[in-house]
């Protein structure tokens, strides 16, 4: 969404209704100002979430339902009232797998141009699965037993997640602000220079220009 | 059809309650029920002609059942049913074999059938024989196991279920929608809010070294000469230097009360007649409080008197220098006769009838503040060259300092009402704190709508997903995560 609102892709926008308004953005690159408003945000938000979601769980669970608790045992008219308030909470596995679903797909769309994502979603995880080890073992009751859809679905979301991560990565890497490139010269593509690529590397002998040709010949090897 | 066979017999002859019009009755009743089976048995007979086609089938063992699973596995769509190998479609009888009956097991259904199946289909040792050549396309699901299963939609049709989904799925769209005008509105309003305040370089380098006037850089800060410019702004340094080596800051001042023609008003501008807008320059560090003529004359003492003066009136300096540039239009630039020989003085040229060029400072970074950014050597130094700038840029620019520096010292809310309230700011910069603030507010405003929508989404996700009558529990999570996964 965030991508969307901000991106411009003229190809693109020109397909979708002008009320929408996506992909009709300020940024046409990744450049400084994206990363400086548009990039921020997106590390905050990972960086929010690491936190956010079991914070909420813990108010939830110590908060409110310790509050309601207390409520229901001063107040309840029968003995299966109790029970029913007194038994513990679901573990909403929906949930958190389509927290951590999200945030799968968002650190794969977006660690090409922020490479902190991946620490963010390394700490992310490791705080999910210490959280959602603790919560189960000492507080859920025993979650009933599921089928493998949600597994299935995680496993087509991937691809996809993929695709978006190998877009996002060339369009921010296409920025010359920050990835400068030069031309390939028609020096640089003489097919002796691309044949003889370890032979000009270890003929060039610390010369500049010799050393500019292999690395262009390897350019070009490597395309 | 019991009950109407009871019946037939209840008023038949050798019944006590024997009634020949009653009997009749029950009698075409019995008939007519009788019809019906018979077809029923004879359309169940046809095999892949008839409807009712659906199967409970159970393997010998798990292996089997997942290969069965596996080779029908795109069956569950209609591409992968029309593309469905021969050999894994309904034929001829003599190509099924018999399976006898074990734990674990597959509905076998035919697309067209109603999802439920009949209770002596469900757990039965099943083979179907089917006594037609044609062969149909079969759709093959792995059925959930027995405590995974929401009897309560059993028996909701396929067409029920399907419409359903499609039902949810609209909401869904429709709920996404919002949340994405919502989200749009906020960055909008987030947008408006940047493009109220002009570029921070704009406002406190480029128009302040146009102001100026003339401005040489010496490449080496350190070693400052007597013969060095006046004001040297070191690159990357906000504050500009003295020569001597104190620190002065630059800002733009305001005062409403010099009128246009004061004799004491000299360098002044008027832009629309209501405005007078100079620079200021007094120590760095230093307090309004602080700021005494005594301590800027002390500072202009430093200055060769055709660059810089006081303005007794005010007790502050402007610069008898500044280009004409930030306040004058293209073509009136008449009020500084001095303008056009400072430019030709730098190599700039210049004509006081043309459109003002500004020498501005010559960082390294030449192009980064825009303007012409025409370098010209000028002993060791660079000068660029700025166009002119007109009044209401310079009165925002003003205004921008002014609120950014109540907002920093009183905070967004109490900073911008005492720049509203203030005497001299408040009536030239009350439409951009206005603005300012509707923006904030609708930020904070969509923010807090966004997280509202979400919130609501959730839990009418979770109701919703009730309604698709999911047959398994298992289904009914996956499909709330996917979901939950997309909103």
């Amino acid at each position: 969404m965030v991508v969307a609102l901000n991106a411009n892709v003229p190809l693109v926008s020109q397909l979708i209704p002008q009320f929408v308004g996506l992909l009709k953005g300020e940024y046409s690159e990744m450049n400084d100002e994206w990363h400086a408003r548009v990039g921020v945000g997106i590390v905050a938000v990972q960086l929010f979430n690491i936190a956010m979601p079991h914070l909420l769980v813990f108010i939830d669970e110590f908060v409110v339902v310790a509050l309601k608790r207390d409520w229901v045992t001063r107040f309840a008219v029968s003995q299966a009232e109790l029970e029913q308030e007194l038994k513990a909470t679901e573990f909403d596995l929906e949930d958190r797998y389509a927290l951590a679903l999200a945030n799968v797909v968002i650190v794969l769309m977006f660690n090409a141009g922020y490479p902190v994502l991946n620490a963010v979603a390394a700490v992310s995880f490791g705080i999910t699965y210490w959280v959602d080890k603790t919560l189960l073992l000492r507080v859920y009751k025993k979650p009933e037993k599921v089928g493998s859809q949600s597994a299935q679905y995680a496993a087509k979301i991937l691809p996809i997640a993929f695709l978006l991560h190998l877009g996002l990565a060339w369009w921010s890497y296409s920025d010359e602000y920050f990835m400068p490139s030069t031309s390939l010269t028609a020096a640089a593509v003489d097919p002796s220079t691309c044949y003889g690529l370890s032979a000009g590397v270890n003929n060039a002998t610390g010369s500049g220009e010799s050393s500019k040709l292999a690395g262009a010949g390897a350019h070009v090897i490597g395309e | 059809m019991d009950k109407a066979a009871l019946m037939q017999g209840k008023y038949s002859q050798a019944s006590p309650w024997r009634d020949a019009d009653q009997y009749q009755k029950w009698t075409a009743v019995v008939d007519e029920k009788t019809q019906v089976v018979q077809s029923l048995r004879k359309s169940l007979s046809d095999g892949a002609s008839g409807d009712a086609s659906i199967a409970f089938v159970t393997f010998n063992c798990e292996e089997s059942w997942r290969r069965c699973v596996e080779d029908y596995r795109s069956s569950t769509s209609c591409f992968g049913r029309m593309l469905q190998p021969a050999a894994l479609r309904l034929g001829d009888v003599s190509t099924i074999a018999e399976q006898p009956s074990t734990p674990g097991a597959s509905a076998v259904r035919s697309p067209h059938d109603s999802r439920s199946p009949t209770p002596t289909q469900v757990g039965a040792p099943t083979t179907r024989k089917h006594a037609t050549t044609a062969s149909t396309a079969i759709k093959v699901e792995a059925s959930p196991a027995p405590e995974d299963l929401d009897f309560r939609n059993m028996y909701a049709s396929e067409n029920s279920v399907c419409a359903r989904q499609y039902l949810v799925l609209a909401m869904l769209v429709a709920f996404l929608m919002i949340c994405t005008f919502v989200f749009a509105a906020s960055e909008t309003a987030a947008a408006s809010v940047d493009a109220s305040f002009k570029s921070s370089w704009l406002c406190q380098k480029e128009i302040p070294s146009s102001a100026a006037g003339t401005r040489l850089v010496d490449p080496d800060y350190g070693n400052l000469t007597s013969s060095a410019p006046l004001i040297v702004r070191v690159k990357s340094a906000e504050a500009a230097v003295c020569r001597g080596g104190a620190s002065v800051a630059e800002s733009l001042g305001y005062n409403k009360s010099v009128a246009s023609g004061d004799a004491d008003s000299e360098f002044e501008y008027e832009g629309d007649g209501k405005y007078f807008l100079w620079f200021e320059v007094r120590p760095a560090g230093t307090t309004d409080a602080e700021v005494n003529e005594n301590a800027i004359r002390a500072i202009a003492a430093a200055q060769p008197e055709s660059l810089m003066q006081p303005v007794p009136a005010i007790g502050k300096i402007a610069y008898v220098d500044r280009c004409a540039g930030p306040c004058v239009e293209a073509g009136n630039a008449g009020l500084f006769s001095g303008v056009a020989s400072q430019i030709s003085n730098v190599g700039q040229g210049g004509d006081a009838n043309a459109e003002v060029v500004c020498p501005t400072i010559g960082f390294d970074e030449a192009n980064a503040g825009g303007g012409n950014s025409e370098e010209s050597a000028v002993g060791a130094s660079f000068v660029n060259t700025a166009t002119t700038y007109p009044p209401q840029l310079l009165v925002e620019c003003y205004c921008q300092q002014e609120l950014t520096s109540q907002v920093q010292k009183l905070g967004p809310i109490a900073g911008s009402a005492a720049v509203l309230s203030d005497s001299d700011s408040g009536d030239v910069c009350s439409t951009l704190v206005t603005g300012y603030i509707s923006a904030s507010g609708l930020v904070i405003l969509a923010g807090f709508i966004t997280t509202v929508v979400n919130s609501i989404m959730r839990a009418v996700l979770h109701c919703v997903t009730n309604l698709e009558l999911h047959i398994s529990w298992s289904d009914l999570k996956a499909s709330l995560m996917q979901k939950l996964f997309i909103s």
